[in-house]
């Protein structure tokens, strides 16, 4: 009995529609220990959490605390009971001031009415109990910066002491000061008997503050210990596992010319500066963690998004795109990440979809011409491998692998010279993958350059000639392709050093087309 | 815990400068200024006007679009829209003028019947949107015409008789002051209460992000529940008021409301989109488009002429206040270039960040 630990998840199961998120995960946490939770992007991390606090429902499974079971049917069910998470995505709403988030649902009432007063002193009580006298109450949170926006997060959720406390990425936007800081009142929270579940990137943060690990992967649980019995190695050997896949098409070897050469590009939610080149033919993956600009990036290069700062050449000409209608017209696709809402007209045919972006080429005098669209949208859904009888359907009938394969027909039937590839795997069956990687080598082998992320990593260490992992809106380095794995990706997006060091990148050359070896942004070497 | 005995924490003194700084914004200056404006225009046409009798007659006026509009703020308040606040306005005010007028002063309480068929009405709008997932347009717009029927079937033309005793409490003074002036100032008190209950911060939570106020423990469905039951609530009281002042029922007069309410709340400064806006400055607005009435009517202009300056008031509204937000946003930008993931805030020891300067 005594030997149940105190917060026990037990065989959770969680699926988002086709996709198994969570398979079988079992874990148990002690009260006054700070566990850390670690896995790639996608491992299930951050669903397992939000079902401990009630956020989502699990499909099978269930928690208890202190032994007895747990009732998650919602946030407030799980606040009830203790749990609290501080959240990635914030959850202070930012046009209601500091006083009323820190306090909602709390406010002391004399005949249901607050007094605007004593609210705003209690939030000013609450911060000064955390240092945080500088954050003013009566401010509205969307005049805070990110990073204080967090920090009140996590005074939010320590409002109470809790018996069990979440921190869900809470130090991935923060600098390292501010990190520490987080770190060390979830450690406190431990000390003074709550159960801390910290899920993180950075495994420099796991051997300071976690007492033990769990890794997850692909929505299994498959190690457990103490951070001081499993090194680096091993912990990213078990986030990775082992895998065997032949959906790769070969490659060949990108042309000499360069194509495609950014200096200082700064965008918002980008804060550069960005250096990259990259030559005809190449294929230049873009890597790192989630949520490190590399949305930003590609949308950028696309046209969606304003440049701040920074000029790049295209084919040796300058190329600034200030909307997604010039960069077509230089002759630039972009896949956004999400297909049905950015890639699609979901409620029209598979044909008009096709010829959506390049209606130029099929009217004349302003008036479509039909037999030519007819005659286009069928080379394009030849060339990606979509059934041309079903050119007519509507394309919300179709399923995810070939929703995708339209986009990219959509996206390469102008022959572009520099295509940009967010995400464009993800979600899709094997089959399609495949098919994707195989119109990927074609469109290289005949000179598009190609800019791919992808969150999964093992698809950036098979496809790419290179990649440039972008830490906190940079680039950390570029890895190149002998040097290339899925270690090499992973440290370097983990950093060891890179956001340590977060200065180092500004003054970087342009990444190194040769030289080999993978440099960091302060220039050592990471050895395989 | 220990936080509680400390010292007190120093803040400034609630002083009515420092609330007036705090409701100010530059859309709320305006709709002010809009308001200045028109009753100056109004003053200067029929000096006559200024007295409080007349005052009073003339919110008389104002008071069923201003409580219509109270009722329109709640909902857009959370995101949606009500289209069906005409319809629940002819309902009570159809129960009002037929139901309890037949019974003359002898029942004085039946008028609580049409107080809970508008929260019924409400609650039926709440549950179609929150129960059945509805879109609030599409659902208010079918019981909008349901709503009319019921009031047809109930007062099949205009006329009935209201009970005289709510015409006489509706027509007449309270210490001096006409009463539809005292009714405003409740209206408005009502409103400062509930936007300082929790209720009232929830509202606000539920319209500004419905994931994040889930987030934060708040039972969503039930406040949309509720601020639905509520906006059928003040559009019952508008229908009743209406009755009682005219002394007559009308069971189709609800519909040139429903509009005029939307463009209340949005002159008032209110976003559609929810979470932004309040009930004090919708009755500004709504005050400012009567005075447009009056005016146009003092200078037996055509009603054209009303309505084409409402709406260009409506569009001048909009369009003002989307350069405004513009504005701020470019100040915004150029102000912290670096925003978002790499924002690294400044470190703690540093003191002091407050070089930004929005209001």
């Amino acid at each position: 009995m005594s030997d149940v630990p105190a917060l026990l998840i037990d065989g959770m199961y969680k699926r988002f529609g086709a996709v198994r998120v969570l398979e079988g995960v079992d874990l148990g946490a002690n009260r006054g220990e700070v566990h850390a939770v670690v896995g790639e992007n996608g491992a299930g991390k951050s669903t397992l959490m939000r079902i401990v606090a009630g956020v989502i429902g699990a499909d099978a499974g269930h928690v208890s605390l202190d032994d007895a079971p747990v009732n998650l049917h919602g946030p407030r069910r799980a606040a009830a009971a203790g749990i609290r998470m501080v959240f990635q995505e914030l959850s202070t709403i930012p046009q209601m001031t500091v006083a009323e988030n820190l306090l909602y649902g709390r406010e002391r009432t004399l005949l249901g009415v607050v007094r605007g007063r004593d609210r705003r002193r209690a939030a000013a009580e609450l911060l000064a109990r955390f240092d945080l006298e500088r954050i003013d109450p009566a401010a509205r949170v969307a005049e805070l910066g990110l990073g204080d926006r967090q920090l009140l997060e996590v005074v939010k959720a320590l409002r109470e002491p809790p018996t069990v406390l979440i921190l869900d990425e809470a130090t991935s936007a923060l600098s390292r000061t501010d990190s520490a800081w987080v770190l060390e009142q979830g450690r406190r929270a431990a000390r003074d008997g709550a159960v801390v579940l910290l899920i993180t990137h950075r495994l420099r943060e796991v051997r300071e503050y976690a007492d033990r690990v769990t890794v997850l992967r692909a929505g299994r649980d498959v190690l457990t210990g103490t951070p001081t019995e499993l090194d680096d190695d091993a912990l990213i050997a078990a986030m990775l596992g082992r895998r065997v896949e032949r959906l790769y098409a070969a490659r060949t070897d990108p042309r000499s010319d360069e194509a495609l050469r950014v200096s200082e590009l700064a965008s918002v939610g980008l804060p550069g500066p960005v250096e990259l080149s990259a030559r005809e033919g190449e294929i230049l993956g873009i890597g790192g963690l989630q949520g490190q600009g590399q949305r930003e990036l590609l949308m950028a290069l696309a046209g969606a998004m304003p440049w701040t700062a920074g000029r790049a050449t295209l084919r040796g000409r300058p190329y600034r795109p200030s909307s997604p209608v010039q960069a077509l017209a230089e002759q630039v696709a972009y896949v956004p990440e999400d297909r049905q809402r950015e890639g699609l007209f979901l409620g029209q045919s598979v044909r008009h979809n096709i010829t959506a972006a390049a209606l130029r080429r099929f009217t004349r005098w302003g008036v479509l011409d039909r037999r030519a669209e007819n005659r286009g949208s069928r080379e394009g859904a030849e060339t990606v491998g979509v059934d041309t009888a079903r050119l007519a359907a509507r394309v919300s009938t179709m399923s995810g692998g070939n929703q995708q394969k339209v986009v990219l027909a959509k996206a390469i039937l102008d022959r572009p010279l520099l295509l940009l590839l967010h995400d464009c795997t993800r979600g899709v069956d094997v089959g399609t993958k495949a098919d994707i990687f195989r119109l990927m080598a074609e469109l290289a082998a005949s000179g598009t350059t190609i800019l791919f992320y992808s969150s999964d990593l093992s698809e950036l260490v098979h496809m790419c000639h290179r990649v440039a992992v972008l830490v906190e809106g940079r680039v950390a380095g570029v890895i190149d392709g002998r040097e290339l794995s899925e270690d090499a990706i992973l440290r370097l997006a983990v950093g060891h050093q890179a956001h340590d060091t977060g200065a180092a990148a500004a003054g970087r050359p342009a990444a190194g087309v040769g030289g080999g070896g993978v440099s960091s942004s302060d220039g050592e070497r990471v050895k395989r | 815990m220990s936080a509680s005995t400390a010292a007190p924490t120093r803040l400034r003194r609630p002083t009515l400068a420092a609330a007036l700084r705090r409701g100010w914004s530059p859309t709320n200056a305006i709709t002010a200024l809009i308001l200045i404006a028109l009753i100056i225009a109004d003053l200067s046409i029929q000096p006559a006007l200024a007295n409080l009798f007349q005052i009073g007659l003339l919110i008389e006026t104002a008071l069923p679009l201003i409580l219509l509009s109270v009722a329109q703020t709640f909902v857009v308040l959370v995101g949606g829209i009500d289209l069906s606040v005409g319809g629940m306005f002819v309902v009570a005010n159809a129960i009002t003028a037929q139901w309890v007028g037949l019974h003359g002063g002898a029942h004085q309480w039946l008028v609580l019947v049409a107080v809970g068929f508008g929260l019924a009405m409400g609650a039926l709008n709440g549950l179609l949107v929150v129960g059945l997932r509805f879109q609030p347009f599409i659902a208010t717009l079918g019981t909008w015409t349901i709503f009319n029927g019921i009031a047809l079937t109930i007062l099949p033309t205009d006329g009935g008789s209201p009970p005289p005793f709510l015409s006489n409490l509706l027509i007449n003074e309270v210490a001096g002051i006409p009463t539809s002036i005292v009714i405003l100032v409740a209206i408005f008190v009502a409103w400062r209460a509930l936007r300082a209950t929790r209720f009232g911060v929830r509202i606000y939570a539920v319209g500004a992000d419905e994931e994040r106020a889930r987030l934060n423990g708040t039972p969503v469905r039930r406040v949309k529940l509720a601020v639905y039951m509520l906006a059928g609530l003040c559009a019952a009281l508008a229908g009743i008021y209406a009755a009682g002042a005219n002394a007559s029922g009308t069971p189709t007069g609800g519909d040139p409301y429903i509009l005029t309410s939307v463009a209340a709340v949005v002159i008032g400064g209110a976003s559609l989109r929810g979470g932004e806006g309040g009930v004090g400055m919708t009755m500004m607005a709504a005050m400012a488009l009567t005075l447009i009435n009056d005016i146009v009517g003092a200078e037996n202009l055509n009603t054209w002429v009303s309505v084409a300056a409402a709406s260009a008031l409506l569009l001048a509204m909009v369009i003002v206040r989307t350069g405004i937000n513009a504005a701020i946003a470019r100040r915004r930008a150029s102000g912290r270039p670096t925003t978002g993931v790499g924002g690294a805030i400044p470190a703690r020891a540093g003191g002091s960040v407050s070089e930004r300067g929005e209001s």
